[in-house]
């Protein structure tokens, strides 16, 4: 089976995944108690008002009737008003995704990169006091929750050294750069604003850093456990033989086939962090899709809610087709059964 | 192909990896004049404020404190509210009210300018005052159907025609912002209102239309919204008050303590705990400021509901409540609350009996009631706000001190949503919940109406169920009395009428604090607050001191 075809495939069957996933979210959205409207409004607002605008949103219909109409919206790119910033939630996404995606992708770049170098330092010096240390660095990074980081990174980057901003994306007296694609580093990359893209990776560094801690260990841990296992395998027995220097097999023989496993999760990594973004999102003031979801599901903004839920759905999917073709980059045993399977 | 190009992009992304390493924590690369515009006193001065978020700055639509506080910068009123709840002109110069007290003719200062440099006249005071109506949503029902219509005699004068009179009409107009009619039409989008099409909800939601001492410089709905002095501003700024006022939205303990450490936040929102505001004020130069912002919590009985439909068991709560222990170990540095108003209030009644901690007193109302013997029988479910933890522990306190006298409270963590939702019928809504009321406009009279006035049942502010014909009647004849002093005279009446029926546990007073930076800050108000929502943190009076702000920063 070509690649394009397998994508196509891919694409189809995730349509239909992100069908039943509006469906749920709309549903679940819907069943939780309180007016939504009510709620925005406040208190005091006339009951005529709170009538004018649930018939504007069409929550006075029966749930498939609104079903089908925020569907029909959506597929015009249309998901409707949002309760809580009172714009229409396509305007929302546009601010709000790019911070979240430059977050989460500077987050992953650490996770992966240091992630995987960590894992190959505790190979290379296994049972050595390197190897505990990084080790139990790792657990602590699994079972520590982002925004302990988070907290953790502001008192101690932001008070005690004050060497990072703790706040924002940009410090107040840079112009930014104009909108591109909404990530402030790219974009101001791509204007040539060289002042405005150290300001905004100065302020993307402690939230990224703080964000990208779990899968970071979750990644050593992997890229250790993976990495040992194939050093006991015969082909690396043979390398040995052939008198390969140790650094060689390392990097060129054994790493490739050991990261299969620690790729294969980067896809569910990357789910986490656009979940765990929320906490992180709100110690450094960052206006992510995250914070803005969570605050929508307080709210109950269902519209915003739904909206949310389906573009990290759609983003997750995403990803996890980036890392299947990138496994089969990596592993041709994988590309070897699709083409003989056809699957 | 495939893969010299995932080749390409893992260079691509360890090139970045390792730049932003190479800026990481072993380079200082945050220069202080680089990330801030300060140590040095050149430049914009700031006053930097955290809120709780969502802010709405558009004065058909706000209503929350961030939102009022925009608004008050933003936008002007006919009148401007003074700390002993009185008034002075303001947008209008003058005024006058008909003898039937139906009609108030305003007259306007000539010369005030909109932000985009067009004059205000009276066009614009009906054109908001129509448009508020209109939308319905933010203060609109202060106003509604107590106004009948608002008529431009000339450009300078204006003319408010009410159906009945009602007494704290002025009062009200501190939240009647005036917006830029002209900007505003030529920013219609498409809606349900007509000629009007969305009445310029859109263009309002994030640019200003005023003529506020502050305008819009920047505004991120999520996170920042970024006020610049105005200096063609009519009335008085003081020369030291802020360039910029940025408010904030956050209220992140450990990030507004840094802020406030690293002098880049001037004051804090009021949400912090109390130990962070303990934290707060051990900083160098930082204080709290501390008043009643006219709220209290209050402890609304169902009085539908047995067996607290029987006033001696509702008495008997209120005398086995310990206010002590509440105002000293939980809200320490508040104040036992006298009544159903504020002390701070205007209108309210220093004399109204107030109910103290006395089991024995509680123990005389219970054999007093119809249930007596029976209280087995009718456990009081006690509903708390599960986002607010404080609230768990009066819910503990309440039913330990009812055991004491044979009552039995069953406890249950209600999320906010549930709550609105139990509210909003008499059978669903529960024994007791604990709720804070704030008024919504400088007078006794708002919150008497919103919280026992049975028009207003249904909604979490009021969850009583009074119903009681003899308090409508007062708050109705209070409302229709325009004297002042006779009109708070009935509003006393009421508060004695309220407490002897015991629908509520008056529990304490509503403090709001701040932390501010005290060594370089003058904040006037902070010492004489005013008793409407957002009027204290009118940047123009506050002064900032740039020089002793770097004097802290070089300590």
């Amino acid at each position: 089976m070509k690649l394009s075809t397998f994508i196509l495939k891919r694409l189809i069957l995730s349509i239909g995944v992100l069908i039943g996933l509006s469906i749920l979210i709309f549903v679940i959205a819907r069943v939780v108690p309180g007016d939504p409207v009510r709620l925005a409004l406040g208190a005091r607002a006339p009951q005529e008002v709170v009538e004018k605008v649930s018939s504007e949103m069409h929550l006075d219909k029966p749930y498939p009737i609104q079903y089908v109409l925020w569907l029909k919206g959506v597929v015009q790119g249309d998901f409707g008003m949002s309760l809580y910033t009172r714009r229409n939630i396509s305007e929302d996404i546009k601010a709000f995704l790019p911070a979240t995606l430059e977050l989460a992708l500077f987050s992953g770049i650490i996770m992966t990169i240091f992630g995987i170098l960590l894992g190959v330092l505790s190979v290379m010096k296994r049972n050595t006091w390197l190897d505990h240390v990084v080790r139990v660095i790792s657990y602590l990074g699994v079972v520590t929750p982002a925004f302990v980081f988070a907290i953790f990174f502001v008192l101690f980057f932001g008070y005690v050294m004050q060497a990072f901003p703790i706040s924002g994306r940009l410090a107040a007296h840079i112009t930014p750069p104009p909108i591109i694609t909404g990530m402030i580093t790219v974009d101001s990359l791509l204007t040539g604003n060289i002042k405005a893209f150290l300001s905004a990776l100065t302020h993307l560094f402690l939230p990224a850093l703080a964000l990208s801690m779990a899968g970071l260990s979750q990644q050593a841990r992997i890229a250790r456990s993976s990495m040992s296992d194939n050093l006991q395998k015969d082909y690396i027995l043979a390398h040995r033989a052939c008198g390969i220097s140790e650094q060689r097999i390392m990097f060129k023989y054994l790493l490739k086939p050991s990261l299969i496993p620690t790729v294969s999760i980067l896809g569910l990594d990357f789910a986490a962090l656009l979940s765990n973004a929320f906490l992180v999102e709100l110690v450094f003031n960052w206006p992510g899709i995250s914070r803005y979801g969570i605050n929508a599901i307080l709210r109950k903004d269902l519209n915003a809610v739904a909206a949310v839920v389906m573009i990290l759905g759609i983003t997750f999917v995403l990803v996890n087709i980036i890392v299947d073709i990138v496994v089969a980059y990596l592993d041709p045993r994988i590309r070897m059964r699709r083409d003989r399977t056809g699957a | 192909m495939l893969r010299r190009q995932l080749l390409a992009l893992l260079i691509v992304l360890l090139l970045i990896s390792a730049f932003s390493f190479g800026c990481g924590p072993s380079e200082p690369v945050v220069e202080p004049d680089e990330e801030t515009p300060e140590p040095s006193v050149e430049g914009p001065v700031y006053l930097r404020k955290t809120f709780s978020w969502p802010t709405y700055i558009d004065p058909a639509i706000g209503s929350d404190f961030s939102s009022s506080t925009a608004m008050t910068n933003l936008y002007d009123t006919l009148i401007y509210p003074k700390s002993d709840g009185s008034f002075d002109p303001h947008l209008a110069r003058d005024w006058e009210v008909s003898e039937d007290n139906l009609t108030y003719r305003f007259f306007l200062n000539e010369g005030v300018m909109f932000h985009d440099g067009s004059e205000l006249t009276a066009e614009d005071v009906k054109f908001s005052f129509d448009r508020l109506v209109a939308i319905g949503e933010g203060f609109a029902y202060i106003f509604g159907g107590r106004v009948e219509s608002v008529e431009v005699i000339d450009d300078y004068t204006v003319d408010f025609h009410l159906p009945v009179p009602f007494g704290p009409f002025l009062t009200t107009l501190t939240r009647l912002y005036i917006v830029n009619k002209d900007l505003v039409m030529d920013n219609l989008q498409e809606g349900p209102y007509g000629d009007f099409g969305d009445y310029g909800k859109e263009f309002l939601n994030t640019n200003d239309a005023g003529s506020g001492a502050y305008k819009v410089k920047e505004f991120d709905v999520a996170t920042t919204l970024v006020l610049e002095k105005f200096d063609d501003y009519f009335a008085f700024i003081d020369p030291m008050a802020p360039d910029i006022f940025e408010l904030i939205g956050t209220t992140e303990a450990a990030t507004v303590r840094t802020g406030m450490m690293r002098r880049e936040i001037e004051i804090s929102d009021q949400w912090q705990t109390l130990e962070a505001f303990n934290s707060l004020e051990a900083t160098d130069g930082v204080e709290i400021a501390r008043w009643p912002d006219g709220g209290q919590l209050y402890l609304m009985m169902n009085t539908q509901n047995p067996p607290l439909d029987d006033i001696h068991v509702r008495r008997a709560l209120s005398w086995a409540f310990n206010y002590d222990a509440l105002v000293q170990n939980i809200y320490p540095g508040t104040e036992q609350a006298k009544g159903p108003v504020s002390s701070v209030l205007p209108g309210w009644n220093p004399n109204v009996m107030q109910y103290s901690y006395d089991l024995e007193k509680a123990e005389q109302e219970l054999a007093l009631s119809k249930y007596a013997g029976q209280f087995d029988q009718y456990p009081i479910e006690y509903a708390w706000t599960a986002e607010v933890a404080d609230l768990e522990k009066i819910a503990l306190m309440t039913q330990a001190e009812a055991q004491k006298i044979g009552l039995t409270v069953e406890i249950v963590k209600t999320p906010w949503m549930t709550m609105i939702d139990r509210a909003g019928s008499e059978d669903t809504t529960p024994h007791i919940m604990s709720i804070w009321v704030s008024p919504h406009y400088g007078e006794a009279g708002s919150i008497l109406e919103a919280k026992y006035h049975s028009s207003n049942t249904g909604s979490w502010e009021q969850t009583e169920w009074l119903n009681n014909a003899e308090v409508d009647a007062l708050i109705e004849q209070a409302m229709a009395t325009v004297d002042r002093e006779e009109r708070f005279a009935i509003y006393m009446q009421i508060q004695d009428l309220i407490v002897d029926l015991a629908p509520t546990i008056f529990a304490y007073d509503n403090m709001e604090r701040h932390a501010y930076q005290s060594y370089y800050i003058e904040w006037p108000q902070a010492n004489d607050p005013i008793p409407v929502m957002g009027y204290n943190l009118a940047a123009r009076f506050i002064r900032v001191d740039p020089v002793k702000r770097a004097e802290l920063l070089g300590n």
